[in-house]
């Protein structure tokens, strides 16, 4: 009795160690990718040959150089230098900007609600569109309707996002006078709603101020176009190869088999069986829209990290870099350690 | 570097290509004339259409006509002009930068996959780290520090590719150092140089062409997206990302061609690299066909 029901245990246990000891070596790998790119900055920031600080002020004089490199701790040795950023990393601080004055933790949490929210919609809106497209194109796989959706695909991926954002505003807010401005999350006169979880559209919903959801909405639409086209290739991409692989199972020919309607066969069990590989993708694009959409928030004058960082690096700001390098790592990686995670989970074979 | 690109790169997700057989062929035809038209405006333009690319003589804002096809800019250049004189530059850039990434990439992915051990996981362990900062944004910071000029613009770019470069060399690598004829070449004693130069650079040339023309793609968006931030090349030399840059301003109040021109042509050509890309992998890469 006790043999017949210490096999099983053991194995559930057996289990357990594996999933943990891979849970603990996925989170070692991660915590040692952001820690390294963190060195990496520093190292490109301080040691190679530029000058941070001649590079943009080109016509200062060498006093004005000197003492913005004392303020900014450049005359101090190299190991006194990584050695006090590391030091003020590990209690939480991420030192002050150069631009703004403020501390760039408060600085970059103030922000990230506004990235985040724009990376949300965006996301959504790209899921929208490309799992239908996806589904459709998996299912006239080789046909005009497959060629089509590659077609757009493409187009999509290989548009600046930059020269898109400005296409949407010329067409939408000038031409057609439909679009909000592109002048941030509101407008100028609107209040953005009392702080819950900075969403302002969930925020406003919250307080059932419906005039300022509606602003926040409208001014989000633009933006969020631009990155969901942005993103449109890779989740059409995943979205028909899994359809194609799971539409070629015995499983689905058996519901065919039974007489299933083509409909249910292709909305409920295939598309459902390849919900989670969808899903992953659309993990790793929102990861990658919240820290990587620099050049379209300074567009839309939108006050997330991105718009943070390009004005941290067109005015040499290291401190402010160095803590969006920080940011971008932590998302980046902490994304791809959520999605290693949910597939060993999922699927056991990758724990080995 | 594209977002689907980054992605696949990043996740090592062999997906299913779309192009197969005939499509790919189609493709492949498709983006090898759309480049040569490109390519062949970009050479001969400039001297069938002998106007300079900084001339200010044809008035300002003047929209797309029949004397200036795709308008004048706000100091009175014409658009077309030099759109044709950026197209030159970025396409110029785009091969020095994936030259410079596809060399260094192959230099250090067979020496690594080669020597095994501490070097290929020191090396490796530095892969991982570069790409866990998104490709635009390192090239960013690199280019910035390195003092923001033409010249560090594209060994930043090149810089931020070689992980990519290094990870295919290196996985090709590692598949060819266990055959059959590098074992017997190692057993008649021939040395290792000649055995990476003769039998295993010659087998990972096929992925790396194919990879190096979707570098082709990601250096003219990447290029341009700099330049459109004011890193790399600065106005008034006419690059496309520097054009739309300059023509921002002016999309607000109406003048569109300043910055659309030069945007169709950015797409153009990055459509036509990743479809001559995509389709050669197919055609070279068996294994990533479906």
């Amino acid at each position: 009795m006790g043999a017949r029901r210490g096999a099983p245990t053991s194995r559930v246990q057996g289990c357990r160690v594996r999933f943990a000891a891979y849970l603990g070596k996925r989170t070692l790998a991660s915590v040692l990718a952001v820690l390294g790119a963190l060195c990496l900055i520093f190292f490109v920031a301080h040691v190679l040959p530029g000058n941070p600080v001649l590079s943009r002020a080109t016509n200062t004089s060498t006093d004005t150089i000197h003492q913005i490199e004392d303020q900014l701790g450049l005359h101090k040795p190299l190991g006194t230098q990584f050695r006090e950023y590391f030091t003020g990393l590990a209690h939480g601080d991420l030192g002050d900007s150069y631009v703004t004055g403020r501390s760039v933790g408060s600085d970059l949490a103030a922000r990230a609600p506004a990235s985040i929210e724009l990376a949300l919609y965006a996301t959504l809106l790209a899921l929208l569109v490309s799992v239908p497209l996806g589904v459709y194109a998996a299912v006239r796989h080789g046909r005009a309707a497959d060629r089509v959706a590659r077609a757009i695909s493409s187009l999509a991926v290989s548009m600046p996002s930059f020269w898109l954002a400005l296409l949407l505003i010329y067409v939408f807010y000038f031409r057609l006078q439909v679009g909000a401005a592109p002048l941030g999350r509101l407008d100028a006169t609107a209040t953005p709603p009392p702080h819950v979880t900075g969403l302002y559209t969930v925020d406003s919903l919250l307080h059932g101020r419906w005039g300022t959801f509606a602003n926040a909405a409208w001014h989000l639409v633009l933006p969020a176009v631009t990155l969901a086209i942005v993103v449109i290739a890779p989740l059409v991409r995943i979205t028909r190869a899994t359809m194609l692989e799971v539409l070629n199972q015995p499983f689905i020919t058996c519901g065919r088999a039974l007489g299933l309607s083509e409909r249910h066969v292709i909305m409920r069990d295939a598309l459902q069986n390849s919900l989670v590989s969808i899903l992953t993708v659309a993990g790793l694009v929102f990861g990658y829209l919240v820290s990587g959409s620099v050049l379209v928030e300074q567009i839309f004058a939108w006050p997330g990290i991105g718009q943070f960082a390009f004005t941290a690096l067109t005015n040499n700001d290291l401190q402010g870099i160095e803590g969006f390098v920080l940011v971008v790592a932590v998302t980046y990686v902490g994304v791809n350690w959520l999605v290693d995670l949910l597939y060993g989970v999922i699927d056991p074979r990758v724990r080995a | 570097m594209s977002i689907a690109a980054e992605i696949r790169v990043r996740r090592r997700i062999v997906l299913p290509t779309w192009a197969s057989g005939l499509a790919g062929e189609h493709a492949l035809l498709v983006g090898v004339a759309v480049l040569g038209v490109l390519v062949l405006t970009a050479l001969l333009g400039p001297v069938i259409d002998s106007d300079s690319a900084t001339s200010t003589a044809y008035g300002t804002l003047h929209s797309p006509s029949g004397a200036h096809l795709f308008g004048t800019d706000d100091v009175g250049r014409d658009v077309l002009v030099r759109v044709f004189h950026a197209i030159r530059l970025d396409l110029v850039l785009a091969l020095v930068i994936c030259g410079l990434a596809t060399v260094a990439g192959a230099v250090i992915g067979l020496a690594s996959g080669f020597a095994g051990g501490l070097v290929d996981l020191v090396v490796m362990r530095l892969v991982d780290i570069m790409m866990s900062i998104p490709v635009f944004i390192l090239a960013l910071i690199t280019a910035v520090v390195l003092g923001n000029t033409e010249q560090t613009m594209v060994l930043a770019i090149a810089f931020a590719y070689t992980p990519v470069a290094v990870r295919i060399v290196r996985s090709q690598v590692l598949l060819l150092r266990e055959l059959p004829m590098v074992e017997t070449s190692r057993a008649i004693g021939t040395p290792a140089w000649r055995i990476l130069l003769w039998h295993v650079l010659p087998n990972t040339a096929s992925v790396l062409i194919a990879q190096a023309t979707l570098f082709l793609a990601w250096a003219i968006l990447d290029t341009a997206a700099m330049s459109f931030v004011g890193v790399g090349v600065h106005p008034p030399t006419p690059e496309l990302g520097a054009m739309i840059s300059e023509g921002s301003q002016y999309i607000v109040s109406g003048q569109w061609w300043i910055s659309i021109f030069p945007g169709i042509f950015i797409a153009l050509l990055v459509v036509s690299f990743n479809l001559v890309g995509d389709s050669l992998r197919d055609y070279l890469d068996p294994r990533s066909r479906r």
